[in-house]
């Protein structure tokens, strides 16, 4: 036990940094651009982070657990367009949203019934899963973007509350409460066990096939979250909705400080890689940065930050 | 070993034939020499990036960034051409440039010591942005016939790529098996402290890796474009890395490293490329095309996996 | 600890680096970068964000020209930038990132027709001038869509074409970029229409999506010729289809697969794009328009709305001539590009 929970973060200050690179990312982009330091601005990069955010969370786990799950942006449209496919047929909103939320947790099901189960590599299944639930996509709408929920229902993506995005504090909630799962509890020892040391984690008579099981689960339940709330943000539920976002959650993740191989990182880390991203992405935007250059920029901070953490870290 | 290996491929083998014969029956059109021609002539890019793949994988890495590398190569390419640089010179330059971007890769993993997804998920946002940047958003293509050769020539009536890519696999088939530099390979996959141990140098091994993948793309990028005869910066090969790295898995490699051989590859790649001919040539409908896809990619992996369970049985008892 | 300070400083320093080597390689382009930040605003300056569904194709590069003329033309400034994928959440993103600049107005092809919604209404109330350009938005806060001619009217445009080619008999299909765009489907559901309408004889076989990608429309075209071998048309509906399309049907005449003019193509392109085809007859008629009119008409409407100016049927607007206001549209009409005036395209 001790091994693991030495190597556990915050003990060495590996995420000093990140914090340094996102306080001069504001404090350089304050200086660049008169409006981007602005409260309006600062509650519209929250906003816009939350689908990223919460697919971000269970990713964090499975990362550390030493897997990947590439299916979360299929995941999303599936869950996204089959809730708009139940409110069409006429149910009500929210039993929709319960209805998209089932349709993500049976994908991760699935996903976790493979992988854990039969014990195949994640990354293939969940490629696999990444064609197939795309192309399910389009079969169950042909492709056409469903609309017209009701306004009750925009509530989720789109209010303020005390002049805070709703869905950005339900996104500061979840990752408190991810937090403390992944600190306080015995699962989330098990998923930094699992990373570490899997054969250790199975003879110590810890089921690694229910852990694995549930963290896709969570994933899925997650994506599909994440779908819901695209959905109520952008009025709109489209069949080519998350594509290629899995890229930005693993980024995230990674700029974060969360170890490609599994057995370290952090959910606070991840938050932190996550408001690089956005304000970077915000910042580039409001100074009208072509694109072409912030995916460089993007691409070279990873490596920054990735080879800074090396040298301090080993 | 070499008769577990054999056996490895076994199933891939059987589930290729399965769907074969699905579609020749439901179709008459697939079941015709014209039609594997064309199958094989589709997925010329894809086998010769695949043989790169599967050092990557065999080392336990993984490369994101193949898709950007092929649109950089590609486009400078066409820029050369653009500049009246003659086809040969031009298609050299590509595959020069392709090696450098290996080089990059290998120098961020090798010397750098950062594990590889991290730095080629970067540099695969690096090498599109370069690629757009220098393609000033426009479209590459009114290739002199000269340079089409590459794509489309004939050489004693076979498809000159298709030379190409059985010389570069039938190469990459021997380095693997019968070199010490083949070796090197399956050994820092299948164990890097015990290959550290044994006087193998982890980093030059994998520095090698990463510059030939960059060779492979490189001379796959050449006949990307002289096949397609249009590049677009911003989208050429976009889905390609997790294609390859899904063939090369289907074919039995093991994203853990040190298992999977370049012959399995091949089938993998073959597999993805008569699944995606097979479903429009039976008429399909579009929007079934990606669920089958994906639904026979998993089918494969199921059997695969299966097979590989049966084998380890023995090895492992029932931890499972 | 030594070693991490120096690693945060390096970081830090190449950061700096690339953030100011991104802001003067891009300010000459676009006419914005910080410091002219301040200066526009005390002057008075009008800013407008002119946003494509995605920065990479030949369709919005050669748009990019026509925006950036007409800022120079107009004395405005001109942000033209959009993501780097056809993504309606990251293009939004980029629409309330552009709002709290404070622009004066937004030119915005939407990928998602009902997902602009709620951030064009944010954008009406900082009155902000909202046009559409290249696909609409109806039933949103838009003022003035921008476009060539209706998606129906393409559609039907490039039907007439095919059916006239092929004598309004025989097998077509369609290539459209994705299954899901709404400017595509609008176009071929009118394509397919006015087949039922005025050429029962012609079969609609198939529609294949290619996402976009090059390879893969490539494929699509080669597949569709061993799939069906009495085809005889082939219509794409984005600017990478026809190319596609018209080489690998060169290529299959090489070979000897099918005959000269066995399978006539037609399809939206830019001229620069097909011209070697429709040299080669391969592609006979080609429909486009000039996508850096388009985008400059946009900025022109935007710079009209917010001087408080009407906009009137038959306007003349400076380099691009009289256009057609019907209602909330503004049309400049559609080109059809053949081997006769093939030569005479700048873009």
């Amino acid at each position: 036990m001790t091994t693991w929970t030495s190597r556990l973060p915050f003990k060495s200050g590996t995420l000093l940094v990140q914090l340094v690179l996102l306080l001069f990312i504001l404090i350089l982009f304050s200086f660049l651009s008169p409006y981007f330091l602005s409260v309006t601005n600062f509650m519209n990069v929250l906003n816009q982070m939350v689908e990223v955010g919460l697919i971000a969370i269970p990713m964090t786990m499975i990362i550390i657990s030493g897997a990947m799950d590439l299916s979360v942006g299929s995941i999303l449209a599936f869950s996204a367009v089959s809730m708009g496919v139940a409110f069409e047929r006429g149910y009500n909103i929210w039993v929709c949203v319960i209805f998209g939320l089932l349709a993500g947790l049976m994908c991760g099901a699935i996903n976790g019934y493979l992988i854990a189960r039969h014990r195949m590599q994640a990354i293939v299944v969940t490629i696999g899963m990444l064609v197939m639930l795309r192309g399910l996509v389009y079969v169950v709408n042909e492709g056409r973007p469903i609309s017209g929920f009701p306004d009750s229902f925009y509530f989720l993506g789109q209010e303020y509350i005390a002049g805070i995005p709703f869905n950005a504090i339900i996104l500061v909630i979840m990752f408190l409460i991810a937090n403390f799962f992944m600190k306080k509890t015995r699962f989330g020892t098990y998923i930094y066990g699992i990373g570490n040391n899997e054969e250790v984690v199975r003879f110590s008579g810890i089921s690694v096939i229910r852990v694995r099981f549930i963290l896709f689960m969570l994933s899925g339940l997650f994506s599909a979250l994440a779908g819901v709330f695209l959905v109520s943000r952008l009025a709109s539920a489209e069949a080519t909705s998350g594509t290629n976002i899995e890229l930005d959650v693993i980024t995230a993740t990674l700029i974060g400080g969360t170890h490609i191989f599994g057995g370290r990182g952090s959910l606070t880390g991840t938050f932190v890689g996550l408001l690089i991203i956005v304000f970077l992405r915000n910042g580039l935007n409001l100074l009208g940065v072509s694109v072409l250059y912030q995916a460089v920029i993007l691409g070279a901070l990873l490596l920054l930050a990735v080879a800074n953490k090396k040298i301090s870290g080993e | 070993m070499k008769r577990i290996l054999n056996v490895h491929e076994a199933p891939i083998m059987m589930f290729t034939i399965l769907v074969i014969v699905l579609f020749s029956l439901i179709s008459p059109d697939f079941f015709a020499i014209a039609n594997f021609r064309l199958i094989l002539d589709q997925n010329i890019t894809m086998f010769i990036v695949a043989i790169g793949m599967t050092m990557v994988i065999l080392l336990g890495g993984m490369d994101l960034s193949v898709g950007s590398v092929l649109a950089v190569t590609a486009t400078s390419v066409g820029l050369f051409l653009s500049k009246g640089i003659s086809p040969g010179a031009a298609a050299l330059l590509g595959i020069v440039i392709g090696v450098l971007c290996g080089m990059v890769n290998g120098y961020f993993i090798a010397v750098r010591r950062i594990p590889d997804i991290i730095v080629t998920l970067a540099t695969m946002y690096i090498f599109r942005g370069v690629a757009v940047g220098i393609s000033g958003g426009t479209w590459m293509n009114n290739f002199p016939e000269g340079f089409r050769f590459f794509g489309q020539g004939t050489v004693a009536s076979i498809s000159f790529p298709l030379l190409v890519a059985i010389l570069l696999i039938a190469v990459f088939i021997y380095l693997l098996k019968f070199t010490r530099a083949g070796r090197r390979i399956y050994s820092v996959g299948g164990n890097s402290s015990a290959a550290k141990l044994a006087g193998i140098s982890v980093p030059k091994t994998k520095f090698m890796v990463y510059v030939l993948t960059g060779l492979l793309v490189g001379i796959a990028s050449v006949i990307f474009a002289a096949k397609v005869g249009s590049v677009q910066a911003s989208t050429a090969g976009n889905s390609l890395s997790f294609e390859v790295m899904a063939a090369v898995l289907i074919g039995g490699g093991s994203i853990f490293g040190g298992v999977g051989t370049i012959a399995g590859t091949m089938l993998g790649v073959l597999f993805m490329g008569i699944v995606k001919n097979g479903l429009i040539i039976s008429k399909v409908s579009p929007f079934w095309v990606d669920a089958t896809t994906g639904f026979l990619i998993i089918l494969a992996i199921v059997i695969n996996t299966l097979q590989r369970a049966r084998q380890n049985k023995g090895k492992e008892g029932d931890l499972v | 600890m030594k070693k991490m300070t120096l690693a945060v400083l390096t970081g830090v320093l190449a950061l700096t680096l690339s953030a100011c080597g991104a802001n003067s390689g891009n300010s000459p382009a676009n006419n914005a970068g910080a410091s002219s930040n301040d200066g526009a605003a005390a002057s008075g300056t009008r800013t407008y964000f002119i946003n494509p569904k995605s920065i990479g194709p030949a369709y919005w590069a050669a748009a990019e020209k026509g925006a950036i003329q007409a800022g120079e033309d107009m004395g405005v400034e001109v942000i033209f930038n959009a993501p780097t994928e056809a993504d309606s959440s990251k293009q939004i993103n980029m629409i309330q990132d552009m709002l709290t600049r404070k622009v004066s107005g937004i030119g915005v092809s939407p990928n998602d027709a009902k997902a602009v919604g709620p951030v064009f209404k944010k954008a009406a109330e900082q009155d902000v001038q909202i046009v559409t350009w290249d696909s609409d938005a109806p039933e949103t806060d838009r003022q003035y869509y921008v476009a060539p001619a209706t998606d129906e009217e393409v559609g039907e445009l490039l039907a007439k074409t095919i059916g006239e080619e092929i004598g309004g008999e025989g097998q077509v299909a369609f290539m459209v970029a994705g299954l899901g765009s709404q400017n595509q489907i609008a176009k071929s559901d009118a394509a397919k229409a006015y087949f039922e309408a005025n050429y029962p004889g012609i079969e609609l076989v198939t529609m294949v999506a290619s996402d976009d990608d090059q390879q893969k429309a490539y494929a699509n075209a080669q597949n569709l010729i061993q799939t069906y071998p009495d085809l005889r048309g082939i219509i794409g509906f984005a600017g990478g289809e026809p190319p596609a399309a018209a080489e690998v049907v060169e290529q299959a005449v090489k070979a000897g697969t099918i005959e000269q003019g066995q399978i006539a193509i037609t399809g939206i392109a830019v001229p620069s794009v097909v011209k070697s085809y429709i040299e080669s007859g391969t592609i006979k008629t080609d429909i486009i328009w000039d996508p850096g009119k388009l985008a400059y008409t946009t900025v022109y409407i935007l710079d009209q709305l917010a001087q408080g100016k009407e906009i009137t049927d038959g306007m003349e607007i400076p380099n691009v001539g009289a256009v057609k206001v019907d209602g909330q549209n503004v049309f400049i009409g559609t080109l059809e590009v053949t081997s006769e005036n093939v030569g005479s395209f700048d873009f």
